[in-house]
């Protein structure tokens, strides 16, 4: 059974860049398509209105590059992939996630764990 | 991961329904320059058609969300435009047009009334801070106009300022 990762708009919204970089790391993507891998990994309902935005902020800063590839049917598709400066932004973004993380497994995490569990009647 | 065809054949009515959509999206989006409206529309009419392949148009419409939400979403990434001052020149310009048409009323007007009166002139009124001198006669018909409609240049001036929105002028915004 799936289920959403991230429901907070304001986590999702720090670390979306993040997965949008390290997919179209793997796979160059158009807009739809990346979303529907991003709902493959988890973020099930993630809106397109979401992801294009963040798509066209990355492209605009360098961090994206984009390349048209004609289609049979209408407009070309905008296919996405990292630029240079996109990855070195994707390794700064993963090392601060895995420091974010550790902090937030030592402490949340080790805080939930002391609780005690409420006794059932 | 989901592949999608090539080839999508639309029907009449999701071509219309897909239209309106991004129709509606455009006017929301009117702040942003031209060439980037049509980058953004070419980039979801495709992703639209794409997305309808695996359900309805209007499934694929409702996913994408409301025209004015996913174009706030665009808005809130895009860097803070400067002023407008297309817009500020088209104000002015409205104001100009107005005070000629309002000008050319008043004395057609002056006129009219000067030749019910039986009277010839020159009849000296004033108009928006300019002295005209109405005079209409058999062999003349006519109007002098002096001074400097100064109410019709502020108005201009205030209409250049807030259609320009100059207050964005020099004002940078991080959109990270």
């Amino acid at each position: 059974m799936s289920q959403d990762i991230i429901y907070n708009a304001q986590l999702l919204k720090g670390v979306l860049p993040m997965l949008a970089l390290a997919l179209l790391d793997e796979q160059e993507s158009y807009g739809y398509e990346l979303v529907t891998r991003l709902r493959a990994a988890g973020l099930t309902s993630i809106a397109p209105g979401t992801v294009y935005p963040i798509l066209s902020r990355l492209e605009r800063e360098g961090q994206l590059t984009s390349r048209l590839q004609p289609s049979h049917s209408g407009p070309a598709r905008k296919y996405y992939s990292p630029t240079g400066l996109g990855l070195d932004s994707l390794q700064e973004a993963r090392n601060v996630w895995a420091s974010l993380s550790h902090v937030v497994d030592a402490t949340a995490m080790t805080s939930r764990d002391r609780a005690p569990a409420p006794e059932l009647p | 991961m989901t592949s999608h065809q090539d080839t999508i054949a639309l029907s009449v009515s999701d071509r219309w329904k897909r239209y309106c959509y991004l129709e509606w999206l455009d006017t929301y989006l009117w702040r942003l320059p031209r060439r980037r409206r049509k980058e953004i529309r070419a980039e979801l009419k495709q992703n639209l058609a794409v997305a309808s392949a695996d359900a309805t148009m209007t499934e694929a419409i409702d996913e994408h969300g409301s025209p004015r939400a996913l174009a706030r979403q665009y808005l809130d990434a895009e860097p803070t435009q400067g002023p407008l001052w297309a817009h500020g020149a088209i104000a002015v310009l409205v104001v100009i047009v107005a005070w000629v048409f309002a000008t050319f009323a008043y004395v057609v007007g002056a006129l009219d009334t000067l030749d019910a009166l039986g009277s010839q002139g020159p009849a000296t009124i004033g108009f928006l801070g300019v002295t005209i001198e109405a005079e209409s006669s058999p062999d003349f018909m006519g109007a002098t106009f002096t001074g400097f409609s100064w109410p019709t240049l502020i108005v201009a001036v205030l209409a250049l300022l807030v259609f320009s929105r100059v207050w964005r002028m020099g004002r940078a915004r991080s959109t990270g």
